[in-house]
């Protein structure tokens, strides 16, 4: 399993607006006519749309372990919001590096988004 | 002979049938006297490669979810110092005889004219910077032989293509571009002397 954890101190239970998406990696060849061919190609991984409430100190936690820890690129274990399983989870950063979004909620309260991909 | 005909017909299923549930994997295997150990990569993957200590890994099969233990070969250098170097990670490939990494490749193959020289390209997505090391310390071209094995059975070649010379690299940050070329007697000079006055003086 990875070396990295996702750190205790912050919520493992997503906001209702959670997401996953489910399959594998397939070839779809479009043909002139008829049923287009399709080949099975692989495993895949899987996407998690994930939002949760956070203090000011997990929001400083969840950056530490972001841009210290991790840097961005290594998989951690993460107990899966669905099956309770841990799985290797990678945050999949949108744009030019930017891995999670905050939004203020209220006063020292933040809505944090991400998106990660569960590894095959 | 037609490539055609040496495949199995789980093979050429697998290719042509509506529905597959099976694909070729290419294994692309790069050696030569300034490569110590064969630098074997796949396009594809069946399972995941996990540190485990500095002599073995744990290898989880996709489909079964199966793990075992793999005790590093003399030979898996490079797989080896993958995995080792870089602990926290997680590799994937293939268990092939021996184990191979994934790395997404691309290969073009040379055109169909009869008078173009036989050059195929490939193109090789190294993000994590693993063969550009290798790549900027050879200075002669190494051999690359190419396979092609179904997915569900790694150990049984479908087609090999030895041979191949990879030269022309050139390299940015995330992308590794070479021809694949092969030595061809037809593309040499004939006759070796040319008729010049220095050579065949009556002539003139």
């Amino acid at each position: 399993m990875a070396a990295y954890i996702w750190p205790t101190s912050l919520p493992n239970s997503p906001g209702t607006d959670y997401t996953e998406t489910g399959g594998v990696r397939v070839l779809r060849t479009s043909t002139d006519a008829g049923v287009p061919k399709m080949r099975y190609i692989g495993r895949n991984s899987q996407t998690i749309s994930v939002s949760y409430v956070m203090t000011n100190e997990q929001v400083a936690t969840l950056k530490e372990f972001v841009e210290e820890t991790i840097m961005g690129v290594s998989p951690f274990e993460f107990t899966h919001p669905r099956t309770k399983e841990t799985v290797n989870v990678r945050i999949v950063p949108s744009g030019d590096g930017e891995f999670f979004t905050m939004s203020w909620m209220a006063k020292e309260y933040w809505s944090v988004s991400m998106k990660m991909e569960a590894m095959p | 002979m037609s490539r055609l005909a040496t495949l199995s017909p789980a093979a050429l299923r697998a290719m042509f049938a509506q529905h597959a549930d099976d694909t070729l994997i290419t294994l692309v295997t790069i050696t030569g006297d300034e490569i110590s150990n064969p630098i074997r990569l796949a396009d594809n993957y069946t399972h995941r490669f996990e540190y485990l200590s500095d002599t073995e890994m744990t290898v989880t099969d996709l489909s079964t979810k199966e793990a075992s233990v793999y005790t590093f070969a003399d030979t898996d250098t490079v797989i080896k110092d993958a995995v080792v170097s870089q602990p926290e990670e997680i590799f994937y490939g293939v268990i092939a005889t021996t184990p191979r990494l994934f790395l997404p490749f691309a290969i073009t193959l040379p055109t169909e004219e009869p008078e173009a020289s036989s050059v195929c390209q490939i193109k090789m997505y190294d993000v994590t910077r693993m063969l550009i090391p290798t790549i900027r310390s050879i200075t002669e071209a190494p051999s690359v032989l190419i396979e092609l094995v179904l997915m569900s059975t790694p150990n049984n070649v479908e087609a090999e293509f030895p041979g191949f010379l990879l030269g022309g690299i050139t390299y940015n940050r995330d992308e590794i571009t070479a021809q694949l070329t092969v030595e061809s007697d037809v593309s040499e000079p004939f006759p070796a002397y040319c008729f010049t006055p220095s050579y065949f003086p009556s002539e003139f």
